[in-house]
């Protein structure tokens, strides 16, 4: 179990976080989403420590903050949006830095980058230049080395955590669903994750549980047909939005083109 | 790049490292191949020098069973093996210092030469040199005669410190910020190294020029045994940094997230530069261009993984400046050149070269 409690962060002079508090457990997929400016991404990575912040994160009733960076590596893994590599790596040697702590002791380690590569749809991309691969490409890869660093989605009974910002703002629709199902099974099998979205159908698809924020604060958690209601995503993305199901399997979506503007 | 069949990874049928991005094995032949050229240049340079003895007619001699001359002797251990374990541990501080630093403000083109780095060492080499009489008994007394090395790491490690909190912002190195003031830094201490110039008696401002000039020639046992443990610390630190700095180059929020104690490993780094530099300095003066040709020489031959490149990086500097060293001896025998000249003239080239190569390809 994660738990965010009472998170506030100010950045240079201005606050962004007003005491923003998420759940999330292992064997789930929990998504933020919200508008621009809300406070998704600072909310993930005061989480993930990667910005200085107020309040309680417990990972199973631990202080997330008070773990060694080795063994808290062992735990979690984090995806970042966008980022530029200093050296000329390849792909394979980008993938193999994911390889760390116990993992790296496995027999059939050497051939763990390949096959966290062909879980992304980058078989046989080891030797190129991460430099030279698109931007959707380039962040596969980095979800590669991502996946290699939580390979097993539990280990010796403790669940993993994968922490996702942005996942599949990059990519086309085919592999969005497959960036999604691949996360969506990591969870399935015992893992946690937690992840930051724009596309709100992909979300109602995949998420077991959503975050809605706006302006710094929680608007809204729970299950998705609890959070994305007609009336929460009117306020938070400032435009009425009628959300639909499917008539079939009774699967949420939003259409842009029954929204109006305000 | 020429194709290696035993560089392959494993097996006839394994398919090479060009279509697997697996460069581990091409570098641990690198590795091995290096360790063969500077043996070789080892022998070389032993056998080079101004006296005329041969390592030909001294292994004869020796086979035979007959006493060496005392000349021989004299110039065999107490001129040229000097000057050799000097040179060598010169050279792979240097190239070493410059892996480190491009990896810790993940940029090829830092060098401690370039940046300041340098300069700031060859200030705390000179404060010591001139005013080091002056200093407290009990100060003199435990540092002894590695008191010039330790002035001069002081002040390569005070260079890189101010370097880095200048230049880089959240974790970002600004390329432009870091070499402007690395610029500003050099002629800061370039300056205040000319005050301490005119004030230094005439034995100080002799030991200054031949100091200063870049070179080999001052090499002696007694001078290596004050420099030589600080460079070994330096170089037996660098390969705990090789991880930290691979995580480094995605960032230093993925490097922590990859569990590397990003802080902690950054003021190592920086202390591991100064050492290995400042020390590199106060034994041979400024001599250039090793610590920024050797490391991307190495990466585009096996690639930039820092578990292979600083190893790497410390055999191909030490057997290159070995080799620049039996060229300054050369040239104009019997009389030579600071090695400081030769590394430049070759060094100020290939340097050119790489920037015209990164043109157009990664934006500086």
């Amino acid at each position: 179990m994660l738990e965010a409690r009472d998170i506030s962060v100010t950045l240079g002079r201005k606050q962004v976080l007003y005491g923003a508090g998420l759940r999330a457990k292992p064997g789930a997929m929990t998504v933020i989403v919200g508008p621009n400016g809300s406070g998704k991404t600072t909310l993930l990575r005061a989480i993930t420590g990667d910005l200085a912040s107020r309040g309680t994160v417990t990972l199973d009733g631990q202080d997330m903050r008070a773990l060694a960076p080795h063994s808290l590596a062992e735990r979690r893994a984090v995806l970042p949006q966008a980022s530029v590599l200093a050296f000329p790596f390849t792909v394979h040697e980008v993938v193999r830095l994911g390889l760390t702590g116990r993992i790296a002791l496995r027999p059939d380690a050497a051939k763990l980058p390949s096959r966290a590569l062909e879980q992304v749809g980058l078989a046989g991309y080891g030797g190129r230049f991460f430099q030279e691969l698109s931007g959707g490409e380039q962040a596969r890869a980095q979800l590669a080395r991502v996946l290699l660093q939580v390979w097993e989605p539990v280990q010796d009974g403790t669940p993993r955590w994968l922490f996702l910002d942005e996942p599949v703002a990059a990519l086309d629709i085919g592999h969005q669903l497959q960036v999604m199902h691949l996360a969506r099974r990591f969870a399935r099998a015992g893992g946690g994750v937690v992840a930051v979205m724009h596309d709100l159908n992909l979300t109602a698809m995949f998420a077991d549980r959503v975050v809605l924020m706006l302006d710094g604060r929680v608007l809204a958690q729970g299950a998705v047909r609890e959070v994305l209601t007609d009336q929460n995503l009117s306020r938070a993305y400032g435009c009425r939005l009628r959300v639909s199901s499917l008539p079939a399997q009774g699967a949420t979506y939003i259409l842009p083109q029954a929204a109006e503007i305000a | 790049m020429v194709a290696l069949p035993w560089g392959r990874s494993a097996g006839r049928d394994a398919p090479s490292d060009r279509v697997t991005g697996d460069r581990s094995g091409r570098a641990r032949v690198t590795i091995l191949a290096l360790v063969v050229f500077v043996m070789l240049a080892a022998i070389a340079s032993l056998g080079t020098g101004a006296a005329g003895v041969s390592l030909g007619d001294v292994l004869v001699k020796w086979i035979s069973g007959e006493e060496l001359t005392l000349r021989e002797r004299v110039v065999l251990f107490d001129i040229r093996l000097p000057r050799l374990l000097t040179g060598m541990l010169v050279g792979a501080s240097l190239a070493v210092s410059g892996a480190v630093m491009q990896g810790l403000f993940r940029n090829p083109l830092a060098d401690p030469g370039i940046v300041g780095v340098g300069a700031g060492a060859g200030l705390g080499a000179v404060l010591a040199i001139v005013l080091g009489a002056f200093l407290p008994p009990a100060i003199l007394a435990v540092a002894g005669m590695h008191l010039v090395p330790l002035a001069a790491f002081f002040g390569g490690w005070a260079t890189t410190l101010i370097l880095y909190r200048v230049s880089t912002r959240a974790g970002r190195t600004s390329v432009a910020t870091m070499l402007l003031a690395g610029i500003a830094l050099g002629a800061l201490s370039g300056a205040l190294t000319g005050i301490l110039v005119y004030i230094a008696d005439d034995q100080q401002l002799r030991d200054l020029t031949f100091w200063g000039l870049g070179s080999l020639a001052g090499a002696g046992w007694a001078k290596l045994a004050a420099a030589a443990p600080i460079m070994m610390l330096a170089l037996l630190a660098a390969p705990m940094l090789a991880r930290a700095l691979n995580g480094l180059a995605l960032g230093e929020g993925a490097a922590a997230h990859l569990g590397i104690a990003v802080q902690r490993m950054k003021n190592l780094a920086i202390l591991t530069v100064a050492a290995a530099t400042g020390a590199a300095v106060a034994v041979s003066g400024g001599i250039g261009f090793i610590g920024i040709v050797v490391p991307h020489l190495l990466r585009l031959v096996m690639g930039p993984d820092h578990r292979f490149l600083l190893p790497a990086a410390a055999l191909l500097g030490a057997g290159l400046l070995l080799l620049a060293d039996i060229i300054s001896r050369l040239i104009i025998a019997p009389a030579e050149l600071p090695i400081g000249i030769v590394t430049a003239v070759l060094g100020g080239p290939v340097f050119l070269w790489i920037l015209l190569r990164r043109r157009g390809i990664v934006d500086m």
